[in-house]
């Protein structure tokens, strides 16, 4: 990182050596003096460097162009680098793996001005989505003579928010136009909103009936009071549980089952908005709740904003990925130490904390009662392959809250096997993954939960069927 | 213009003091090309001829004349180091681009380079110097020289970069809404 000679300054180095040794071979002091004040020029150019550089202000600054930068969709990038001095600069903008550079040039050569600085503009196309940092900038200074240069780190780092591609944000725009999302029937929400939809039938008169509900034509044929029945539509208020761990985010192919989650809950938060159902969101992980947003009307664009804000994408060690806890983690010690320690770090002295009760989704079903009443809709949307000894019973908690409880699981293979021939050893590896998630779903099912099996390509009009058909 | 007129200045004392041979005068002609067309290797190459071609006529030149080689230092060598500056320079100088600080330390470091000069010339003139040969005096002059430049040359300069010259930047693009 210090000072280096440039290939001119090694010439002119150089040149007071053949000076002094030309000097020396044909005893010539003049030519020595000459060697010398060539030495002594090269030092206060040096020290005018160091000078330069002590007192110099360098800035690098980064600006996005386009207000929302989207997944597959170029961004511009305006590049600005400001010095108090005019200096010479050698760089190249190292960018983050994640964006793909799509026009422009992002080298930088050349001088910066005090009243001019260097700028350039280049475009990148984000292959994920997610928080991308920009590493600090290496730039090389240049003296002004061009005799020595030196390495700088510019930081901090810049970090740009990727969101979730156009074309999910529209299909979710388009099937919210489109798309209908009623629930009938019984409701065990308390102030839950209902509407008179379909005609139903005509009933003799009960004391009690609303008198506008009189149908008066029927009454004067019949010559006795007819009531009319309507279906009844409730608003439930929707909560969209994201689960954010490990195994959802593994990255795979340029692509997370959290990508393909996202998308299918910004399709379903905007349908539910447009049929005015309140809709909220969790997004946990492993260990904890990451972001909750109660679900009340008009909060849409919390919701996105939250769902945009998810963690990155994680390149992990290949299928099966981080180790699935099939099982409570640790031993009876362990959990023996928790039982202890666990109120106290809840702050209740009342409840002995147990592996299950630390883990993400029970803590987001848990925040998810706390925060409000029964006869909700949950729908999680989870691959089930983190903490799979707590979400058998934190759903089940869930349903005995008289919530309306939705999975939407995916399976880990399919994304991996994309595109790529299954062989015999695959086949091996999977039934028994295959087996293991059908018993788990299975159990899901025993205990009252609707499960819905998303597949590779699963788009959110087909997972809104399925949903409209629960709905019932 | 400045360039062109130490072209002409050194041209002038190298004719009148050198030798008005077309020999000497070739590698100014080089360095004036090298000013026109803007390449600052042929400069170079111009440099080290003149100084070659040039200071290699002057071989009268002792520690014992110290005003000969006063004259010929302010007449021909800081002419020729100015015409190195220009050649290597993209643009022109102005007063308040120059730091006094390194101009201050490298003429207090001029003065103690002659004043080391002197000071051996003067134990030269009492006999204790080593017979004060040419060789030897040019031994003492490249060490002299070497001993008091080197360190600034070759030091790494991390004296003081670290926590200033951390750039800045736009920080968190908050582009999500």
């Amino acid at each position: 990182m210090g000072v280096r000679f440039t290939h001119t300054g090694r010439i002119l180095g150089a040149l007071a050596a053949v000076f002094f040794i030309f000097s020396y071979l044909y005893s010539n002091l003049i030519i020595t003096f000459a060697g010398a004040t060539i030495l002594f020029y090269l030092m206060y150019r040096r020290l005018e460097f160091d000078s330069l550089k002590n007192r110099m202000e360098l800035g690098v600054y980064r600006e996005v162009l386009e207000k929302v930068a989207h997944k597959g969709s170029e961004v511009n990038i305006r590049l600005e680098i400001r010095s108090s001095e005019t200096i010479g600069i050698d760089a190249s903008e190292a960018l983050p793996r994640e964006l793909l550079l799509s026009s422009g040039d992002t080298l930088l050569r050349g001088t910066v001005h005090p009243e001019k600085p260097f700028s350039l503009t280049y475009g990148v196309t984000p292959q994920e989505r997610g928080y991308f940092r920009y590493p600090p900038m290496k730039l090389t200074i240049i003296e002004a003579r061009g005799l020595f240069t030196r390495d700088l780190v510019l930081g901090p780092s810049t970090e740009l928010h990727v969101q979730a591609s156009r074309e999910e944000l529209a299909l979710g725009h388009l099937m919210s136009r489109r798309k209908q999302f009623n629930i009938t029937g019984k409701a065990h929400a308390r102030y839950a909103r209902t509407y008179r939809s379909d005609f139903r039938s005509v009933r003799e008169f009960i004391p009690g009936d609303r008198f506008r509900d009189i149908d008066w034509k029927a009454s004067s044929r019949l010559t006795r009071l007819m009531t009319r029945e309507f279906d009844t539509e409730t608003n439930l208020p929707s909560v969209i549980m994201v689960d954010c761990s490990m195994s959802m985010r593994e990255l795979v192919r340029k692509r997370t089952k959290l990508d393909h989650a996202i998308a299918l809950a910004i399709q379903i938060a905007l349908v539910f908005d447009s049929q005015s159902h309140p809709v909220g969101l969790v997004s946990f992980n492993e260990n904890r709740v990451l972001d909750s947003i109660p679900p009340l009307r008009g909060n849409m664009d919390e919701v996105l904003i939250s769902l945009f804000r998810l963690p990155n994408p994680q390149v992990t060690g290949g299928y099966p990925g981080p180790p699935s806890n099939k099982a409570p983690p640790g031993d009876e010690k362990s959990c023996e130490f928790l039982g202890q320690v666990g109120p106290f770090l809840q702050g209740s002295k009342g409840v002995r904390t147990k592996p299950d009760r630390i883990t993400g989704i029970f803590d987001a079903v848990r925040s998810l009662q706390e925060s409000s009443e029964s006869g909700r809709i949950m729908i999680l949307l989870s691959d089930m392959e983190t903490n799979q000894f707590a979400i058998k019973k934190a759903l089940s908690m869930a349903v005995a809250w008289k919530h309306r409880v939705i999975v939407i699981s995916p399976f880990s293979w399919p994304y991996h096997l994309q595109g790529e021939a299954i062989t015999e050893r695959t086949m091996e590896r999977i039934y028994p993954d295959h087996l293991a998630k059908q018993a788990q779903l299975g159990d899901l099912r025993k205990a009252g939960v609707k499960v819905i099996e998303m597949s590779l390509r699963e788009r959110g009009d087909k997972v809104m069927a399925a949903l409209r058909r629960m709905g019932q | 213009m400045m360039r062109y007129l130490i072209l002409l200045y050194l041209g002038v004392i190298t004719m009148l003091t050198v030798d008005p041979s077309p020999i000497y005068l070739a590698p100014l002609v080089i360095v004036a090309l090298s000013f026109a067309f803007g390449n600052r290797w042929v400069g170079i190459v111009g440099v080290l001829l003149f100084g070659t071609f040039t200071l290699n006529a002057l071989r009268d030149a002792s520690l014992s004349n110290l005003m000969d080689l006063i004259l010929y230092s302010v007449g021909l060598l800081i002419p020729m180091v100015l015409m190195l500056e220009l050649v290597l320079s993209s643009r022109p100088y102005r007063i308040e681009r120059i730091s006094p600080l390194p101009l201050v330390l490298t003429i207090a470091l001029t003065c103690l380079f002659w004043g080391g000069l002197l000071a051996v010339v003067r134990v030269g003139r009492i006999g204790i110097f080593l017979g004060s040969n040419v060789s030897t005096q040019i031994f003492i002059i490249i060490s002299l020289s070497l001993l008091l430049v080197g360190p600034f040359i070759i030091s790494s300069g991390d004296r003081s970069i670290q926590g200033r010259k951390n750039g800045r930047d736009s920080g968190t693009q908050d582009n999500n809404r």
